[in-house]
């Protein structure tokens, strides 16, 4: 399989008041043609702005101080506004997690979704038109035809994000980046648009990142997991990896946090994570998670620890012996 | 014995499709009867725009309802004052960022309910106050910070403390932990668990998340366009779901279970239009086992089919449903 988007030391800082804020530091991975990665982690954790810095969008506080961003060949930064502005959305393509703000209120639906391909294709409304059409059924949206005259406030929550998935796949990009896409619906329309994120991109083999918070979408979805805290990937690996032998204990924590049928009982204390997360503002050393870890030692706070390999293709970001991590993940 | 109840709950409200056409009924809650018991937990659940909120919040006297009558033990809730019903019901809400006033400290905040209803001098104030941020696990030293200094889940902390300070019967929490991360979570969670098991609290939980209502819930009533189609006990509810939509509903939610990959989506058509409700059983649309001439010729009603279980469905009216 090839590679689609290599990213490698990413890092970015945001200037605030009090200091420099460390959004990501050291960020690294890898999507292949027809591969679904999940960066997972909560609020905070610089999942959002590592999508964002991919595609150029990083907010104007925001500056991404180092990392290669290499799509398909062509490292991003390198690239003017305007090349890259001619990437976006021919090559890889975004959806936001809230479709009612992500959509142009004073467009129809029709117009938003021609504007992508007139721009990047030297073709006429017509066939613009006719993709359209043939994308919004494709997404699952019932008389796609009579939809393109429609405004954004006429459709509701899930059907707008149907929008947005048929507007990314205009120009059949080799890249997709979903932020949170289903966070904003109900939990049955949340499994038809994930549904249809895999239907689509089976079909086209694209390559799918999507940044989410919920565990629960990262087990159903993903190829490979990235999990993030604090800025940092902590660990990396298969979805069947993550799940049954997690190795970082900030990944087992998460795992024990969330209400499992078979594994945690009704009723019974689910295993919180103490503490908070520490400020990502000035010069952070160590492993960040240590305040909040039940296995931090001496080794854990002077050195800056790396994201090291354990076997291929898995990778955390801990002093711990791996081996004796996955036991103590048993233990409990 | 129940400390709280409704009866054929019913409240619509009128919604303009412009300015010069008529207004339109919207029944948001349409004939919900609920009995809730001491000490138990009750979680109403459903897609957004089922009523859940609009339920809840005529449980805590916000909102009269338009028919239908709600009771506290024998006391029906006309009868008693605002005053008096916020004693025995508080709410939670789901955004601890807007539900505390950013302008007050955590102890002012705390110790508002106290002083309306003027229990406690200003000493028996503060210890009553230290004590349940004891309770919730708030740290002391954050007695006078604000809430914009606090995290999303010390802030829920401070709502959950501001609800029970005057020690209510039963206390509301509207999607308590939907705005909060998963790590903090549960930790809201344990907490409610904990006070559940050392004050007998009373809990009415709405959410949409299924997997804490599992977690959390006694009993659980499944709401669909304003109505019940399905209530009973959690082990029945979510161990053998007799309601096509609670069937859906389930079968819809994402666990953490690596080996089963994306659930098969059973549920056809979109959500109604809430102010044109479709003629018969209002999910019949959707409805994966419809049955053409009955399912849309007259609604079903909320009948028992099994201890402790009610449904609304002409399927399991007729017999039990595979």
């Amino acid at each position: 399989m090839s590679t689609v988007l290599e990213v490698s030391g990413l890092s970015v800082e945001i200037d605030v008041p009090t200091g420099v804020l460390h959004a990501a530091d050291d960020v690294s991975f890898s999507v292949d043609r027809g591969e679904t990665l999940c960066i997972v982690g909560e609020s905070g954790c610089g999942k959002t702005i590592t999508a964002l810095a991919i595609m150029g969008l990083l907010p104007r506080s925001a500056r991404r101080v180092s990392g290669r961003l290499v799509l398909e060949g062509a490292n991003l930064p390198d690239l003017d506004n305007q090349d890259l502005a001619a990437l976006r959305g021919e090559r890889m393509g975004m959806i936001f997690q809230d479709p009612m703000t992500s959509l142009n209120p004073v467009f129809t639906i029709g117009e938003q979704l021609e504007e992508v391909y007139l721009r990047h294709r030297k073709a006429g409304r017509k066939e613009a038109r006719e993709r359209a059409v043939y994308l919004l059924e494709r997404s699952g949206i019932p008389a796609a035809a009579s939809r393109l005259g429609q405004y954004p406030h006429q459709l509701s929550g899930g059907l707008r994000q149907r929008v947005m998935i048929a507007m990314t796949l205009m120009c059949n990009p080799t890249l997709i980046i979903a932020d949170e896409p289903t966070t904003a619906l109900d939990v049955t329309i949340q499994a038809q648009i994930l549904h249809l994120l895999a239907d689509l991109q089976r079909e086209v083999q694209m390559a799918l990142i999507l940044v989410t918070h919920d565990l629960g979408i990262v087990a159903r979805i993903a190829d490979r997991v990235a999990v993030m805290y604090a800025g940092r990937i902590v660990e990396t690996g298969t979805r069947a990896e993550i799940f049954s032998t997690p190795v970082h204990p900030y990944t087992q924590g998460l795992l024990r946090c969330i209400p499992a049928p078979g594994r945690t009982r009704r009723g019974s204390p689910l295993g919180a994570i103490g503490g908070m997360v520490p400020s990502p503002i000035g010069p952070a050393i160590g492993c960040l998670f240590r305040n909040r870890c039940r296995y931090a030692r001496n080794a854990c706070a002077p050195n800056e620890i790396t994201l090291a390999e354990i076997s291929p293709g898995r990778a955390c970001r801990c002093v711990l012996d791996p081996e004796e991590s996955r036991r103590n993940f048993e233990a409990q | 014995m129940s400390v709280l109840s409704c009866n054929k709950l019913r409240r619509t409200f009128y919604v303009g499709k412009g300015l010069l056409k008529r207004k339109l009924p919207l029944h948001a809650v349409n004939g919900v009867t609920l009995t809730i018991e001491r000490g138990e937990t009750l979680a109403v659940v459903g897609e957004s725009g089922c009523g859940k909120t609009t339920l809840a919040r005529m449980l805590l006297g916000m909102l009269p309802p338009s028919t239908g009558d709600i009771s506290f033990g024998s006391l029906a809730i006309g009868a008693i004052s605002r005053r008096q019903l916020a004693r025995r019901i508080q709410p939670v809400f789901q955004d601890p960022y807007s539900s505390l006033n950013p302008r007050k400290t955590v102890f002012q905040i705390i110790a508002l309910p106290l002083v309306v209803h003027g229990e406690c001098n200003a000493s028996e104030r503060r210890q009553r106050v230290e004590m349940y941020m004891d309770l919730v696990g708030l740290s002391r030293r954050l007695l006078h910070s604000y809430p914009v200094q606090l995290s999303g889940g010390q802030r829920q902390r401070v709502a959950i403390a501001r609800a029970l300070v005057i020690r209510p019967d039963i206390v509301v929490c509207d999607e308590p932990t939907s705005a909060l991360d998963v790590s903090v979570q549960a930790q809201i969670l344990n907490l409610l668990l904990d006070l559940r098991r050392e004050l007998g609290l009373t809990l009415v939980l709405i959410s949409h998340d299924l997997a804490v209502v599992e977690h959390m819930a006694n009993r659980i009533a499944v709401m669909y366009l304003g109505r019940v189609v399905e209530e009973g006990t959690a082990e029945q509810v979510f161990d053998r779901p007799r309601h096509p939509y609670t069937k859906a509903l389930l079968g819809s939610v994402l666990t953490p279970e690596p080996e089963l990959g994306l659930p098969e989506v059973v549920l056809g058509a979109t959500f109604p239009n809430p102010v044109e409700p479709p003629a018969g059983c209002v999910f019949h649309p959707r409805c994966p086992e419809f049955i053409e001439g009955t399912c849309d010729a007259a609604e079903p009603a909320l009948l028992p089919v099994d201890d402790n279980v009610h449904v609304r469905c002409f399927r399991t009216e007729s017999g039990p449903s595979s």
